[in-house]
């Protein structure tokens, strides 16, 4: 090797590069709540698998490939008094060489992603379905006995869960990357998507297919309970809404209806808010987040979002469409929204 | 020889004028690859400045600097522009300047079509950022995935400026691609056998018939979403019956060989600079050239990785996921045979060297993500993540532009009869190897940490920050990188040291003749008898060419050289006037119909004028 | 060398011996069968999609059709024979079969306006007591019609319009798409035929010599016509056929 003076600070940057890599793998967390290296589920995990093996070739073949380059750089620069090297002009055997090995890496690699590929593909027959509808931009759950929510996705720990993928207008794509990889929503077809929860906790999720200006702002959370929460939850959705108690909630009650609410929201319990265009708000005191995972779900923040919702998500069909945001003589007072924030937080 | 061509007094048509005019009715292909040039590179500008907006909306979690619509705007006209307005006429460029240099040819096969094809170029650019300012840009993603693109979700002008712009490109890019067909199989010197060109002429006609072959798709697809815009056609309509994914089928069908179109030229150009720069001859000519091929032809079947999400069913996706490793086969192959080339070599490393052996170690990175999401179910976590955007940019950017930098580096000296200053070259490499490095390499932790693409805001307990900050960092050493490469271009095109014919020890035919070469390029057409022709001449085989009209005696021995016209502007311009007659329809079609008769008029007298001075 | 137009190119020695315009017209109608392909490939993709009618096996007519296909085979016929008199410099000749050709080229465009107007006019005429198994979806849809239907008139036979139009259903986007940029492109032929017919009565613009303007001009004829006949099978035949439809 050439004397240290010669070597060229390209050699040193990509010396720290190649060196570097494998740290810088480590540079994603799986802290993150999207993070697609930490599965929680027998499907994650698969695919996990089947991520790791190509990971590992790849770093495998980034290390050999960039280190014969950078060797090959600092080994043949030219030197004075250089003549003309040998005019070489290919060779059959080293051809045959590099045809064959890359693929039978990439059969390496084959195998397990076919693997994978079938393993995750059909859904259970005992998978608990769950219906799952993309709308600009919010998701809405059906379970099977008709209890509908709204982008706070509660499933049970103890069995596969299942679901059938349908869109209200525009492709969407329904992820939760520690559950399960990413199925995208298509108009006119019924895609499906499956996945056996490890742990409980609460998972986050998001949109991944650009559906307009609030693609950014469709996030969902997915609870895994226990069976017996779970089943508690559920059937809280179902029980009528708690009697007013306090005057603001009572005041709540009736201008939800009095504004135009209940047009576009379903609120179980209640005989007049049964709208289907907007997000089903039962049980909406007990979420913990509003505007599809947006913001945390306390006060602060749902006053914000009531005074200007095209603020928190532009283009959201509320801001665009309701009267009380587009006819500025129905628009909410102060007052009023204190109220609507108290009626809303008591749907427990 | 080299430098032995001098005034040909007999070539009294090579018209050497300036002034606008010369450069509008210019039918010359050098004049015509400069502008292809100048042009694509203030559009790269253009589509780096909205890439940069980008970068700073996503420097931080939760940052107001662009609304989303605009935001959407932007990433949507950022690919169109780089794809389309910015990396294929670069390609254009150099195809133009360069290729009948390499043949020992005195132009293209059509001049007049090929003025065709840039001024349509132009237009169609200026048709589709003309959107900015009426009204709004395109912002259903440079992909136009129906029914986002419908006119019940995207009322407004904006998606037919995307139709219609893209219409007029392909156009451009079609007569482009078809002159270059005949150009590069019909106009070879004596004695160049299709094994003995150059392999940047060998990778240009395998990308010209990619695109003969792959734009009448994106043709009909653009046609169909017009005809569903403007006619209520149920093309892509589920209501109807019909089928979203046909769009996303119809459009990757083009888009996947699009990719290669993007990045063939790049390999071509590779394979020029290492060559030279290592005095070695290509390792492996014959393997380069057929992995090229078959690249080509696999880049017809594997579109479907791009919709392995989309639940196309296992079948179809282990399919396309075995032919898209496939394609990691070929790639592999020209790897390993670059490689092959300096081994043993006598490396200078000068500005192109660097920015040649920049785009093995890029694209190499951006080879193997690739294969990590050719593996569908690994890439049902990546898919529409910023692993991708990583992916794309270490292909499309440390692949494609990097080489196109180092090709522009390589051939200065030809294209502008001047030296470009050597240690601004290797500032401006660096700069762009760290800035590409620091931008791009943190998007795949971003991806990993499962950030979408195409979102304008992110919550900052998402962990994106750090990464997104460095990657904003990155950008703004890459802009620095890319005013360094417009200063060096720009002072050394006016002040540089005068350009021998052969600076480099140049192994192809564009380095035997003048910088900058003379309008009829060569004083005698070569006759060419081996691979790296001048090389081999150069290096005692010495042949002399045979004057052109020697060999039947029946010509006279003057050079005739096409004339200009403005036929071909004129053309275009009908079409443009067409196209916007088309997005402000309202109903009736009187504009359209007079821009396609302007149209129609300036083909008729195309067709009837002299291609030659009368004498 | 002096006589203005592209004539030049025919003299021209070029490395594969073929012409450059030649190579560049069989180049392009590669990239037409792509063009072509890909609205055929749409049109199959859709076969049998339509929610609603009418569908091929309501509104073609197959002798019709049958006719103008005929007709447009036979213009490929007299396109070689204006050819060969071109070559051997008979000049009447040439222009005869040349008008000829172009007069079959509008004949068949003829009948496809014909044809279109039929389609966006059909009728729908059901015979009330026929097997509600036999019918087609338009008839069903007619027979059970809330005011003109069977029930609702109580009449033996009800009839009504249900034209095809674009926008009626997907058989109606993608077969007007297709088979109008199939006329299109025979326009196109007959404007350029019909521009060398005028041509060759001006002196030395169409002449022996160059006969390789025709020869494009036939080529590009004959493609667009086998373009026909694959449009005729695909479409019409396998449209109506029981087995294909």
């Amino acid at each position: 090797m050439a004397n240290l003076k010669n070597i060229r600070p390209k050699a040193l940057l990509g010396l720290l590069v190649i060196v570097l890599l494998p740290i810088l793998a480590a540079c994603s967390s799986t802290d993150n709540p999207l993070t697609t290296i930490s599965p929680k589920s027998d499907v994650a995990r698969d695919i996990h698998w089947n991520y790791q093996i190509i990971f590992w070739f790849a770093v495998f073949v980034f290390i050999f490939v960039e280190t014969l380059l950078l060797y090959a750089v600092i080994k043949f620069r030219r030197r004075p008094n250089d003549g003309i090297p040998k005019q070489v002009h290919g060779n059959t055997a080293m051809e045959i060489t590099w045809t064959i090995i890359p693929a039978l890496i990439l059969i390496a690699i084959a195998i397990p992603t076919w693997i994978t590929i079938f393993e995750i593909d059909d859904v259970p027959d005992d998978a608990y379905m769950i219906e799952i509808v993309g709308h600009q931009w919010w998701w809405e759950a059906t379970y099977p006995d008709g209890q509908v929510t709204a982008n706070e996705i509660h499933v049970p720990s103890d069995r596969p869960i299942g679901f059938n993928l349908n869109t209200a207008d525009v492709l969407h794509s329904f992820w939760v990357p520690q559950l399960f990889g990413k199925q995208d929503i298509i108009p006119g077809r019924t895609n499906t998507l499956w996945f056996t929860p490890e742990v409980e906790g609460r998972f986050f999720g998001q949109c991944v297919e650009f559906c307009g200006i609030s693609h950014a702002n469709m996030r969902l959370e997915m609870i895994v309970d226990s069976p017996t929460v779970f089943a508690s939850w559920l059937s809280g959705i179902d029980s009528p809404a708690p009697a007013a108690v306090s005057p603001a909630v009572v005041a709540g009650h009736d201008l939800f209806a009095s504004k135009g609410c209940v047009a576009c929201h379903t609120i179980s319990g209640r005989n007049d808010a049964v709208g289907i265009i907007g997000p089903n708000l039962s049980l909406f005191g007990e979420r913990l987040t509003l505007a599809s995972a947006t913001l945390d779900n306390n006060t602060e923040n749902l006053t914000a979002w009531l005074k200007d919702p095209e603020d928190i998500k532009p283009g959201n069909i509320m801001s665009e469409s309701a009267p009380i945001y587009t006819n500025p003589d129905l628009a909410l007072t102060n007052a009023e929204i204190v109220t609507l924030v108290a009626y809303l937080q008591s749907l427990k | 020889m080299a430098s032995a061509v001098g005034a040909v007094g007999a070539a009294g048509h090579a018209s050497t004028e300036s002034g606008v005019w010369s450069w509008i009715t210019t039918v010359d292909h050098k004049r015509i690859g400069i502008l292809y040039g100048v042009s694509a590179i203030l559009f790269f500008l253009l589509g780096g400045s909205e890439a940069f907006l980008i970068r700073m909306q996503l420097a931080s979690a939760d940052a107001d600097l662009i609304s989303s619509g605009v935001f959407s705007q932007l990433f949507t006209m950022h690919a169109l522009t780089m794809v389309f307005l910015a990396i294929m006429p670069l390609g254009a460029a150099f195809f133009n300047f360069l290729i009948p240099l390499q043949i020992g040819a005195r132009d293209v096969a059509f001049p007049r079509l090929n003025a065709l094809s840039y001024w349509l170029f132009l237009f169609g650019a200026i048709l589709l950022n003309s959107s900015f300012v009426f009204g709004g840009a395109p912002d259903a993603g440079w992909f136009a995935y129906a029914n986002l693109t419908s006119s019940t979700y995207s009322p407004g002008d904006s998606m037919d400026y995307f139709t219609l712009g893209l219409l007029v490109l392909g156009i451009s890019s079609l007569a482009a691609a078809l002159n270059f067909v005949v150009t590069i199989l019909n106009m070879r010197a004596p004695g160049m056998t299709l094994m003995r060109m150059p392999v940047f002429t060998w990778m240009a006609l395998v990308v010209s018939f990619l695109l003969v072959f792959a734009l009448p798709i994106l043709t009909v697809g653009l046609i169909e979403l017009l005809f569903w815009r403007f006619f209520d056609m149920p093309f892509f309509s589920a209501e109807f019956g019909g089928d979203p994914l046909l769009w996303q089928h119809i459009f990757w069908l083009f888009g996947h060989p699009e990719v290669y179109i993007l990045i063939l030229p790049a390999m071509g150009i590779v394979s020029e600079i290492l060559p030279t720069f290592s005095r070695k001859p290509l390792f492996g000519y014959t393997a380069v050239v057929f992995a090229g091929v078959s690249i080509a032809f696999l880049g017809f079947a594997v579109w479907a990785h791009h919709m392995f999400t989309v639940g196309l069913g296992p079948v179809a996706i282990a399919a396309f996921s075995a032919s898209t490793m496939l394609i990691a086969v070929p790639t592999g192959i020209k790897v390993f045979n670059w490689m092959g080339t300096i081994w043993g070599g006598s490396l200078d490393l000068r500005t192109p060297m660097l920015f040649a052996i920049g785009f093995i170690a890029l694209f190499t990175i951006g080879g193997l993500s690739g294969v990590m999401h050719a593996a569908a179910s690994s890439d049902a976590q990546q898919q529409d993540t910023y692993f991708i955007v990583a992916h794309i940019h270490y292909v499309l950017f440390g692949g494609a532009i990097v080489a196109v930098i180092g090709g522009i580096y390589y051939w200065f000296p030809k294209f502008s009869g001047h030296m470009y200053n050597e240690t601004v070259g290797k500032i401006n490499f660096w700069l762009m190897f760290l800035g590409m490095n620091l931008t791009f390499f943190p998007m795949h932790f971003l991806g990993l940490d499962g950030m979408p693409r195409r979102i304008y805001t992110y919550d900052a307990n998402m962990g994106w920050d750090l990464w997104n900050g460095v990657a904003t960092m990155g950008s703004l050493v890459l802009g620095l990188s890319f005013l360094i490469f417009i200063y060096n271009m720009v002072t050394s095109w006016l002040n540089g040291e005068p350009a021998e014919a052969d600076p480099w020890d140049g192994r192809t035919l564009e380095w035997s003749i003048a910088s900058p070469p003379p309008e009829y390029n060569f004083e005698e057409i070569p006759i060419v008898y081996d691979r790296d022709a001048w090389w081999a001449e150069k290096r005692g085989k010495v042949q002399h060419g045979v004057p052109v009209g020697g060999g039947s005696g029946e010509e006279e021995h003057s050079i005739h050289m096409p004339q200009p016209s403005y036929w071909p502007i004129v053309v275009s311009i009908g079409l443009i006037i067409a196209s916007y007659g088309l997005v402000y329809n309202s109903g009736n079609f009187i504009v359209a119909t007079i821009g396609l008769l302007v149209g129609i008029f300036g083909v008729y007298a195309w067709s009837f004028e002299p291609v030659n001075d009368p004498e | 060398m002096a006589q203005a137009t592209a004539d030049h190119g025919e003299h021209e020695a070029t490395t594969t011996g073929l012409n450059h315009r030649k190579m560049l017209m069989w180049a392009f109608l590669g990239s037409d069968c792509m063009f072509f392909g890909s609205l055929i490939a749409t049109y199959l993709v859709y076969k049998g999609r339509s929610l609603e009618g009418p569908l091929p096996i309501d509104v073609f007519s197959i002798p019709t059709t049958s006719v103008s296909t005929f007709v447009l085979l036979m213009s490929s016929m007299s396109m070689v024979l204006a050819y060969s008199a071109l070559r051997r410099n008979r000049m009447k000749t040439f222009r005869v079969w040349l008008a000829s050709t172009a007069i079959m080229g509008m004949t068949f465009l003829a009948f496809q306006v014909f044809e279109f107007r039929v389609f966006a006019n059909h009728e729908v005429v059901v015979d009330c007591h026929a097997p509600i198994g036999e019918l087609s979806i338009v008839e069903l849809s007619v027979r059970n019609d809330k005011t003109v239907g069977c029930e609702a008139t109580g009449h033996d036979e009800v009839e009504k319009q249900v034209g095809l139009t674009p926008k009626t259903n997907l058989f109606g986007s993608t077969f007007f798409t297709l088979t109008g940029f199939h006329g299109a492109h025979v326009t196109l032929g007959v404007i350029w035929l019909l521009t060398m017919f005028f041509l060759s009565f001006k002196k030395g613009m169409v002449t022996p010599e160059r006969n390789l303007d025709l020869d494009l001009a036939a080529l590009y004829w004959h493609f667009v016509d086998i373009v026909w006949i694959i449009i005729f099978t695909v479409v019409y035949l396998f449209g109506v056929f029981p087995g294909f439809a």
